[in-house]
């Protein structure tokens, strides 16, 4: 249960953590446009590569700074391979037109199917390095701060933003707790008997069952526990009360936003007036 | 003066399954009380309804002369803490430093001066080191630590120990033990309620409020609610330590009952 | 039942920021014990070593031997675990969280179901298991969670105790019980013990380690810090270095020892018996 590393704060004192939790949300969002911009329409263009190159480059070194290691995002991609076995499989068998390399004589393999292979994998693996580094330079608070701030314009039509974000960083303060709960209970129905990986489908249900029950259980009196305790340290919902942290711009939130709105001017240009680097490049050197 | 009067206090959660039985009771302000019985002799019950967590059925409080009612009781309530039995289930921040800060926030203290309170009550309880520490990474007696630096923040009058120390080790039983006697050294009049399983911790406070089904069984001065060792058996409520022994050796003609300490007790044995 | 550990190695969260050591190099033999107490600090690794025992944790090196089976880093050949489980009883603490049937009679016979009784047998070992823990007719029909939290322990215990499982393995089982409850939890293992069922218990209660155990196995750091009976524990010099609490019996009678009363502090394991050497004692004195 302790393994699950995606999404989890690694504490460290680096200058991409100590950035303002809103920057870091909206440059995030930046990028996964950048991401999702295309150079040449729909059909996959050399350029799309040479665009991702140039992100995942900003990326890596987004990553070094902020000490998230590269070794991570490989334990991520562990569980992927699978997944992009079945997107290779899925392309191949698509119609598909244009040059193409055979094997055993009889298998059309198109170049475009390894293209967009190894598009959509790409573009994936460059998503997750994103959200890896958000998550584990942020802690789950800061974020939730950050979404209430910015939820903060939603308050005139009444929405309940403070409760919402009260609301998020309980739960996220209760998922440890919860994960512990479950890992117990699984090993108090395993020492009955139950098998919670093999079994027939009716096992599996009741296996399944044992879980669940206990689990709500436990999360109800919880909650009702939890609830007495905010009560009783004086938590009113409708009442005004004031804030502990408050998120605070800093120069440095703004450097980092002007780099991020200039490496996205950047990229948006290059695809937009179809700048193709590799032309643009050797017309200079030559 | 009493800070906490209670008259005729009635409770049940239905109909007619009363939990709490015409209770009437006088705290004094500045008295370390414990409250025992067995588990669903009503003593939680009562916790919850003098910190206004439940809603009043019959019968009244008074804390510090003013009687609760459901308007007054945000008010009063600032003067009552409570630390609970589940060491995780009442820790509401993402981490040490966000948890004191939270009655802090309900009780709307200024930002710029929170930084200040927080070390101050964080330091009482020597939980500096963890202050940026996340719930999961402390132990249990850890944790109860946070919840009584949380409450004594707020500056209440009124501390009340809802069996915190129930789910602790030996080490964290301690520590909590010699926090609560220390909290109340630094401030006499700091009055403290537990609700304890704890023999001997009653044995050593003020007055022990003993509570038997829903019923005030006794109360009094540790040294005269325990002298009533037939009704302490009766309803088969354990006995100290001290007076077990000196009953068993009573059994066996071995006249020790005027001996008050173990010291004492060694001394008269080895004469 | 021969259960013994050879060099038994665990690390908890292996590979992460939040790496700990669960167990270092444990060698134990529980061959010849009829009651062993598993004590030492929280985080010692005393509930890490009991959950090794049914392979609820597999070791990440070592191998742990139950009966004729054997739990080893190689998962593939733990075929045996299930076996294991039947024959090791594990109560965790506050069991009272794994009930989930609808009746108390039903979450009985759900282990005994699961290691292969018929429906017939389960409901017969269920109901014989209720009657020994104290619950009559008149509980299995009730809904488990309208008991009393001292009577829900009673039926999560039952339903290890319907298994017929040669080893009870029990983690602080009077925990949050009050003194009345813990005794007459007590009384149950004492007769399960007589009955011929080898009991391990971890507890921090060295009052109980005194009056029940015949061997004590100390966890430090996830080391066997030591291991010996209970009497050789308390009396030997270095037991003060554990910073472990005394049992109360114990500090009166040494405390009596040392003003030259003459007892057999070997004869002494609770009240009744430390009053008896104190009378014997008296007695040749006078």
């Amino acid at each position: 249960m302790n393994n699950i590393s995606i999404g989890r704060y690694i504490p460290y004192n680096s200058k991409i953590h100590r950035l303002d939790p809103r920057l870091k949300l909206f440059a995030m969002v930046l990028f996964m446009v950048m991401i999702f911009l295309r150079f040449g329409g729909t059909d996959t263009n050399y350029m799309d590569f040479i665009i991702y190159g140039i992100i995942a480059i900003v990326i890596l070194i987004i990553m070094a700074i902020s000490h998230v290691k590269l070794s991570m995002l490989f334990k991520q991609l562990k569980s992927l391979w699978f997944l992009v076995l079945i997107l290779f499989i899925f392309n191949l068998i698509m119609p598909n037109d244009g040059p193409y390399f055979l094997i055993f004589n009889t298998i059309k393999i198109y170049h475009k199917a390894i293209y967009d292979t190894a598009y959509i994998f790409i573009r994936l693996l460059l998503m997750i390095s994103l959200t890896m580094i958000l998550t584990s330079t942020t802690t789950p608070l800061d974020l939730t701060y950050a979404i209430e701030w910015y939820l903060l314009p939603f308050k005139i039509i009444k929405v309940p933003t403070h409760e919402i974000a009260m609301t998020i960083s309980i739960a996220l303060r209760f998922i440890p707790t919860l994960l512990d709960e479950t890992d117990r209970i699984m090993k108090a129905q395993a020492s009955r008997g139950v098998d919670f990986q093999n079994g027939k489908f009716k096992e599996k249900v009741r296996a399944i069952i044992s879980l669940i029950v206990p689990l709500l259980v436990s999360a109800f009196q919880r909650s009702e526990e939890l609830a007495n305790a905010m009560e009783a340290r004086g938590y009113n919902p409708g009442a005004k009360r004031t804030r502990y942290r408050v998120l605070k711009w800093k120069l440095l939130d703004t450097f980092a936003l002007i780099l991020s709105l200039a490496f996205f001017g950047l990229i948006l240009y290059i695809c937009i007036a179809k700048i193709d680097l590799v032309v643009l490049i050797t017309s200079i050197v030559g | 003066m009493n800070i906490l009067s209670i008259k005729d206090l009635s409770f049940g959660y239905e109909k007619d399954k009363q939990v709490l039985k015409n209770i009437s009771l006088d705290i004094e302000e500045g008295k370390y009380v414990s409250l025992i019985g067995h588990n669903g002799s009503g003593k939680s019950t009562l916790a919850k309804l003098i910190v206004g967590l439940l809603e009043l059925q019959s019968g009244s409080i008074e804390v510090f002369g003013e009687v609760m009612n459901g308007k007054n009781i945000y008010n009063l309530r600032q003067n009552i803490g409570i630390v609970f039995q589940n060491p995780d289930n009442q820790f509401i921040g993402a981490t040490v430093r966000d948890d004191i800060a939270f009655g802090l926030e309900n009780n709307c203290v200024p930002h710029d001066q929170m930084d200040e309170i927080i070390n101050e009550f964080a330091g009482k309880v020597n939980m500096l080191e963890f202050l940026d520490k996340e719930p999961t990474r402390l132990s249990g007696g850890q944790k109860q630590r946070v919840a009584i630096a949380g409450v004594l923040a707020m500056k209440p009058k009124i501390i009340i120990f809802d069996e915190a120390t129930a789910m602790l080790d030996p080490k964290g039983k301690k520590e909590i033990r010699e926090y609560i006697l220390k909290m109340k050294q630094e401030d006499e009049s700091l009055t403290i309620i537990s609700i304890t399983h704890d023999i001997e911790e009653a044995y050593n406070s003020d007055e022990v409020i003993i509570l038997n089904d829903g019923e005030l069984y006794l109360k009094g001065k540790p040294e005269e609610v325990f002298k009533n060792e037939d009704k302490l058996k009766e309803i088969n409520l354990d006995l100290p330590f001290l007076t077990k022994l000196k009953n068993s050796l009573k059994k066996h003609n071995v006249d020790v009952l005027n001996v008050k300490t173990m010291e004492e007790l060694v001394n008269k044995l080895c004469q | 039942m021969p259960i013994t550990f050879d060099h038994v190695f665990y690390t908890y969260s292996k590979k992460t920021p939040f790496e700990q050591i669960g167990l270092e190099d444990i060698n134990i033999s529980l061959d010849e014990y009829k009651f062993i107490a598993l004590v030492g600090h929280t985080g010692s690794g005393k509930s890490t070593l009991a959950q090794h025992i049914t392979g609820l944790i597999i070791p990440d090196e070592g191998i742990v031997h139950v009966d004729e089976y054997v739990i080893t880093p190689q998962k593939k050949k733990n075929k045996s675990i299930k076996k294991i489980r039947e024959q090791v009883g594990l109560v965790f603490q506050f069991p009272e969280y794994q009930l989930f049937e609808e009746t108390v009679l039903k979450d009985v016979a759900f282990g005994p179901k699961n290691f292969g009784a018929s429906e017939e047998n389960a409901i017969r070992n269920a109901k014989e298991a209720l009657l020994k823990v104290g619950l009559d007719e008149s509980y299995f029909d009730r809904s488990p969670f309208d008991l009393s939290g001292g009577e829900k322990r009673r039926v999560a215990i039952a339903g290890i105790i319907a298994v017929h499982p040669k080893v009870l393995i029990l983690d602080e089982p009077t925990a949050g019980l009050d003194p009345q409850g813990s005794e007459k939890m007590m009384q149950l293992f004492r007769e399960i013990n007589a009955n011929g069922t080898q009991i391990i218990m971890v507890t921090h209660d060295m009052d109980l380690v005194l009056e029940y155990a015949d061997h004590v196995i100390v966890m430090k750091d996830g080391k066997v810090a030591k291991e010996s009976s209970p009497l050789e524990l308390f009396s030997s010099d270095d037991y003060q270095d554990l910073s472990l609490d005394y049992p109360r019996v114990f500090e009166v009678a040494t405390e009596l020892i040392k003003n030259g009363a003459k007892i057999n502090i070997k004869n002494i394991k609770n009240i009744e018996t430390l009053v008896k050497e104190i009378c014997k004692g008296r007695d040749t004195y006078e």
